[in-house]
């Protein structure tokens, strides 16, 4: 392949992430019939098309910071952290650090927090799902082996730390109602099954450090060590029972 | 180049002229319970790509009553840099989960350098690009195990230095990979608009034989210019065109598409219901 065509193509997305830059216009448009009003016409596209791509994915934060500073951050999203995939639903991982450089005022302080952690609902869906186990299967096993019990994360998984409260957008508690505020700092676990949609389950500082081993060692009883070692009073039981409701475990060998 | 169709085993051209609606999902349920009278829905491919199970067991249901086609706004056939080999890695595991009737994608290009640009960006029509076309378009029927239909875009500049027109291009690109064509009204309505290209100049310039689908969709008038928005009813002179084509090239499947301020199912139907009345009387009188 010569190089004509790929100059061509490096010129115009360099002119069309970049507008205001008259270098890169100028540039772009040799060669191009009547550039001006065709220019404007894919520079709108381009941005129209992230944008809306974006509204998808953020849609909450889009109706905390109104529509001025959202296309404001998708700019400069798209300007800092372009597209590299040809499926905009994945694109915007960076979209909470565009938030955060370019919003101000009231919602400065949850804006971007609250952007990660729709990204994380978004993008859920997305993961690879491995089969989760019940309950029900859990309590076949025998006493004696529960020891040598062997758990991995399943379902669709995502843990998520709230450095600031946000309230549980687009989301339900199976063990706290309709929806219920993240406080400062507040873990959790969001879980999205086909059936039961997305749950998000807060856990206290032992289940998020047993999670966390289960996730690392996949072993129970270290696990377990690691909660007890924060909470004397850790209940094992109690968080498998939330944890197997939801789809989130799943049983690897005993 | 030339590509024998037999090196795509035995895929043939799988459905009649019929017609149908670009599926957008806010329509699902409507489709899903009123079963409209259309004949096929079509799909953009890339919406499959992490389709949520769930959802793919509904178009599997769907499939049932309604053939499936795909079309792709992403693998940016143009591209000087080749084909995203992970586009087309996923592309070819939506087709093969869901076996499409056809699968198509517009002669444009959209990425660069490893930056995607959202949009259908115009090819200068020369020699040059017309190797990169066809090499691109040769690697994908090579991985996807079938031909693929090539859309002609309304694009709102020109090159100064074209060296041919779209339809001695598309031509080319047809003869050299054994491709298909989506013929798309509305893109040489929009065209013809604000360039003044003759469409009929196109209709009579493409091979007839290659044409397997038609797209008929409405345009909006955005500052003295002319936008392919899919925003709007198929305008009159789109029909014209679109019974213009099928008369000079025949009868082929035909998607009514529409994307932005989406209407009530029933307002895509009727015009689906055109088209086919359409291509029913093109039948008759042959």
């Amino acid at each position: 392949m010569t190089t004509g065509l790929r100059q061509l193509q490096a010129a115009w997305a360099t002119a069309l992430l970049h507008p205001d830059s008259a270098t890169a216009v100028e540039h772009w448009a040799a060669g191009i019939r009547t550039p001006a009003a065709g220019f404007a016409v894919y520079v709108n596209s381009v941005r129209a098309n992230t944008r809306n791509a974006l509204a998808i994915s953020y849609p909450a934060t889009r109706a905390l910071i109104g529509e001025r500073a959202f296309a404001k951050a998708v700019l400069a999203c798209l300007q800092t952290h372009p597209p590299t995939a040809g499926d905009l639903a994945e694109y915007g991982a960076a979209f909470a650090d565009a938030v955060a450089a370019t919003v101000f005022g009231e919602s400065r302080e949850v804006a971007h927090e609250l952007a990660r952690y729709e990204w994380v609902l978004d993008q859920l869906p997305r993961r690879p799902r491995k089969p989760a186990s019940t309950l029900a299967e859990a309590a076949q096993i025998p006493a004696e082996n529960w020891q040598r019990l062997r758990l991995s994360a399943a379902g669709h998984c995502a843990e998520f730390i709230s450095p600031v409260p946000v309230r549980a957008w687009r989301a339900y508690l199976l063990d706290g109602g309709a929806s219920r505020p993240l406080h400062h700092d507040e873990r959790c676990l969001i879980v999205a099954d086909e059936d039961a949609g997305v749950s998000i389950l807060p856990l206290g500082a032992a289940d998020w450090a047993w999670w966390s081993e289960i996730c690392r060692s996949g072993e129970l009883t270290a696990a377990t060590t690691a909660g007890l070692a924060l909470e004397s009073d850790f209940k094992l039981l109690t968080l498998l029972e939330r944890l197997f409701s939801v789809g989130a475990l799943r049983i690897v060998e005993w | 180049m030339l590509r024998d169709r037999a090196a795509y085993g035995d895929f043939k051209h799988p459905i009649p002229a019929q017609a149908g609606i670009g599926l957008r999902f806010p329509h699902l349920v409507d489709i899903e319970t009123t079963k409209p009278s259309i004949y096929g829905l079509e799909i953009h491919s890339e919406n499959l790509f992490s389709l949520a199970p769930a959802i793919a067991r509904r178009l599997d249901a769907l499939r049932d009553q309604y053939w499936l086609s795909l079309h792709g706004v992403g693998l940016s056939l143009g591209s000087a840099d080749g084909l995203d080999a992970e586009h087309l890695r996923r592309l070819v595991a939506v087709v093969d989960r869901y076996q499409p009737v056809m699968v198509s994608e517009h002669l444009c290009w959209n990425r660069a350098e490893n930056i995607t640009l959202p949009d259908l960006l115009p090819l200068p029509l020369t020699r040059e690009t017309l190797g990169i076309v066809a090499a691109n378009v040769d690697a994908a029927q090579t991985a996807l195990r079938r031909p693929i239909a090539v859309e002609n875009i309304s694009a709102y500049l020109q090159y100064e230095y074209d060296e041919m027109d779209e339809a001695e291009f598309l031509s080319q690109v047809v003869r050299r990979t054994g491709c298909k064509l989506l013929v798309d009204l509305n893109n040489l309505h929009v065209n013809a608009l604000n360039f003044g290209v003759a469409p009929q100049r196109f209709l009579n310039g493409v091979p007839a034989h290659a044409v397997a689908e038609y797209h008929l969709a409405g345009p909006s008038e955005v500052g003295g210019a002319w936008i392919d928005t899919h925003a709007t009813p198929v305008p009159e002179p789109v029909w014209a065109l679109y019974a213009q084509a099928v008369a000079t090239l025949g009868a082929a499947p035909t998607i009514i598409e529409w994307d932005q301020d989406l209407p009530p199912l029933a307002t895509l139907v009727d015009e689906a219901q055109r088209a086919q009345a359409v291509l029913l009387a093109y039948a008759n009188a042959a």
